[in-house]
């Protein structure tokens, strides 16, 4: 038997969506224990997060009341830290899994395996030295990589399979867990709802809007809300009801809207234990980017992620083929909680739009959006789940730099992995090769400046006066991280083993600078090679233009 | 900070027959009708009632006041309430608890402990945490104010040898005594360590450097 900790300080969401992993060792190991160290605020989930044998809690605000009012002594905070950790200090792990992946789990991970170096870990920790080390490369994509880009090429999820060497696997029993009654109850209001309003022959869907995020950027507007749920009535397929929690800010609003209505809505609310049973049972959910979306992948309850404000756009999104996920279109988003460039970009007909098409009611191809708004559909590859943009709008340069970058990755951690530009039949010729002329000037200078650094590198080892120009063109190119290009994803990797070395010995650590120059010299031609396959193939398959209709992505 | 000293105490009776504790020739509630004035204490102090089911009171005396804390507190929270009573003569009560005038075992009664014992009590610590209301007893509040009122604006010694008087876990007592002995000031001198680079060289620093990270020291507020 195995015996896995995995430490996920973080959020509600990112709690639910380790059961993901979760799942997937469960299925591949079944007789792996598998514990969770989360803090003490969301032990609500305990009663709603399945598959979870074991659950640690570190109690983060008391802690932090005791450390920062005066009136307590010191000690305290220190002891009740102490004491939070002392039975996960105890067990025997054989796996510890830094789900976090912040400082907070990295210290942790180190405190809990200092004095045992053979229990494995996964993702990033300290060394005695205070610098951080790396499980494997796919620690530097989580930590290094994903965090610098704001459309990545790889799902957050995916990422930890890899880290953890687990394969995906489908989901299986219920992760959602909930309890008889709440079912009952719930099934009781539904039936009600679809007895009321059956149209002959048709089974009445029940399709739930979440009113409120954690976070106002990412709140669809009261107003879109109205209008939605007034498209939604006025279609006898389909029926509205408002999801909230048991908070007077969420009562409140959900209060003004009923209004609107003349109180005929009908509103759910429910605590994070009821939500599950409420969720498994909705034929769609319509939410701003938090928990329950999490909440509905590991129901697979199909939904609408609505993406605005600062949310985390496709590093984390929906993990259901039956899902979509609704933005204002990429170009021009912005991914900060203060503008208000997004503001009304998305329009309650969109969202109408999207549901339909989650519903199967419509096909991609009849399905309308306003101009600045764009709708992205997972598929799933041999990496894991990957969004296109299947209505809407879409900026070529940013789905191309995805898509290529994601080959490369393929490439790169997976070997053989043919390119497959059929996505793109829509795009224009001058378009794709406008992309590639800039990809491969960012490639040309980032190869003069490699060139150039290896350059001063053997000079310095010859003559220590030239050490300093070693430095300054090793910064040179460093400050090519900034760009976004395809090449980048090389260099974060090679940045972050440079940050990583450990030797007290400056011989030592040129030596494995210049080992890490040669490495980057040889992923940098990888890229190359991927950018002439793109090449070959934009001149092989598109001899002639095709009329723009949509991308060629299959429906789900 | 010590206890304070009573020069003389003694019981006498109401004209309704209550018990009354009289100190330094101070009565503690009224010698007319005890019950009464605690009702008319306790109408000032409604609405706080029904904002917090914890209360922390300032003065046991003979606990006229706080039966009608208790009376009031069961109307709107039903059993979920907690009273903690801070007072520092032992002696009154010893008397009043002998008396056996309380109406409610939901109190939680300290007496005639220092402000360091008193914070260091887990359960009180833990009162505290949930941010109870206070209610002050008036008579008893006047008689010891500056005992309540320097229990109100302690601050923890945070020098290492009164820490590790504080601290129960060999471990840490250890590893806080070999590295900062003598510190003025150990949470700053645990947060400058935390900001260095030198080499790890016990488990614990990874502990501390978590903490430090999970609640940064914050210097203003201990000035």
């Amino acid at each position: 038997m195995k015996n896995v900790l995995i430490i996920n300080l973080r959020r509600l969401g990112d709690i639910y969506s380790a059961g993901h992993l979760i799942n997937s060792i469960k299925q591949n190991s079944p007789d792996t224990t598998i514990s969770l160290l989360i803090y003490k605020e969301f032990e609500s989930i305990t009663r709603s997060l399945g598959n979870v044998d074991q659950f640690f809690f570190i109690d983060r605000k008391k802690i932090a009341s005791l450390k920062k009012n005066p009136i307590f002594s010191p000690a305290l905070a220190i002891e009740k830290f102490y004491n939070d950790l002392a039975d996960v200090q105890k067990t025997n792990w054989d796996q510890i899994i830094n789900y976090s992946n912040d400082k907070i789990g990295s210290y942790l991970v180190s405190y809990l395996t200092a004095n045992n170096p053979s229990i494995n870990f996964s993702g990033i920790k300290y060394l005695t030295s205070q610098t951080m080390t790396r499980s494997s490369d796919w620690a530097i994509m989580l930590n290094d990589i994903l965090p610098c880009y704001n459309h990545t090429p790889i799902h957050f999820i995916d990422c930890y399979h890899q880290l953890c060497g687990v394969p995906w696997t489908p989901l299986k029993n219920n992760l959602i867990k909930t309890h008889p009654k709440h079912d009952q109850s719930v099934q009781d209001v539904l039936e009600k709802i679809k007895k009321d309003d059956t149209v002959a022959h048709n089974e009445i869907q029940v399709i739930g809007i979440q009113l409120k995020s954690s976070d106002t950027s990412k709140d669809i507007p009261a107003e879109t809300i109205i209008e939605l749920i007034g498209l939604l009535l006025d279609n006898p397929k389909v029926f509205p009801v408002l999801l909230i929690a048991p908070i007077k800010s969420e009562q409140d609003l959900a209060c003004d809207i009923n209004a609107y209505f003349d109180n005929t809505l009908v509103v759910i609310e429910s605590d994070l234990y009821a939500l599950g049973s409420v969720i498994k049972h909705l034929n769609c959910v319509i939410t701003p980017d938090t928990f329950i979306k999490h909440m509905c992948d590991l129901s697979e309850t199909p939904m609408v992620e609505i993406s605005r404000g600062k949310s985390p756009f496709l590093k984390q999104g929906t993990y259901n083929l039956n899902s979509f996920i609704l933005t204002p279109t990429l170009s021009t988003r912005k991914y900060d909680s203060t503008n208000l460039e997004n503001e009304g970009r998305i329009k309650a007909h969109d969202i109408y739009q999207a549901m339909q098409l989650a519903l199967k009611h419509i096909s991609i191809s009849d399905t309308k959006l306003s101009s600045e708004a764009t709708i992205y559909g997972p598929v799933r590859d041999e990496l894991g789940i990957y969004y296109m943009p299947v209505v809407g709008g879409y900026d070529i340069e940013i789905e191309l730099s995805r898509y290529v970058s994601r080959h490369y990755l393929k490439k790169t951690f997976l070997k053989n992995n043919p390119l497959d530009l059929s996505f793109f039949n829509d795009a224009k010729n001058f378009r794709l090769h406008a992309w590639l002329d800039c990809e491969k000037n960012a490639v040309t200078e980032l190869t003069r400046d490699l060139l150039s650094t290896l350059k001063h590198l053997l000079l310095s080892q010859k003559n220590k006066t030239k050490t300093k120009d070693f430095v300054v063109s090793l910064e040179r190119l460093l400050g090519h991280c900034e760009n976004h290009h395809v090449v980048t994803i090389p260099l974060h990797f090679f940045k972050a083993q440079v940050d990583s070395l450990t030797s007290d010995s400056t011989a030592q650590n040129v030596q494995v600078v210049e080992e890490l120059l040669y490495k980057l010299k040889s992923d940098i031609q990888q890229i190359l090679v991927c950018l002439k396959e793109f090449e070959s193939l934009i001149q092989e398959t598109r001899t002639s233009l095709k009329p723009v209709g949509g991308l060629n992505i299959q429906q789900t | 900070m010590g206890l304070p000293i009573t020069d003389n105490y003694q019981i006498k009776t109401s004209k309704t027959n209550h018990k009354i504790p009289v100190i330094n020739g101070i009565h503690l509630h009224s010698m007319y009708h005890p019950i009464r004035e605690a009702e008319n204490f306790v109408a000032n102090h409604l609405q706080l009632l029904q904002d917090k089911k914890n209360i922390l009171v300032f003065g046991l005396g003979f606990v006229y006041h706080i039966n009608q804390i208790i009376i009031e507190l069961q109307k709107i929270h039903k059993e979920d309430y907690k009273i903690v009573v801070i007072e520092p003569n032992s002696e009154v009560a010893n008397d009043c608890l002998s008396l056996n005038l309380l109406i409610s075992d939901q109190v939680k009664i300290y007496h005639g402990l220092s402000h360091d014992r008193l914070y260091q009590d887990e359960e009180l610590i833990n009162f505290l945490l949930a941010q109870p209301g206070i209610i002050a007893h008036p008579a008893s509040f006047n008689l010891y104010k500056s005992y309540f009122k320097n229990f109100l604006q302690y601050k923890a010694p945070l020098s290492t040898d009164q820490v590790l008087m504080v601290l129960r876990n060999e471990e840490i007592k250890k590893y806080i005594s070999d590295r900062f002995m003598n510190e003025e000031d150990l949470p700053m001198a645990l947060w400058d360590y935390s900001q260095s680079n030198h080499r790890i060289v016990n488990q614990l620093d990874y502990l501390f450097f978590a903490l430090e990270e999970m609640a940064p020291h914050n210097g203003d507020t201990r000035k």
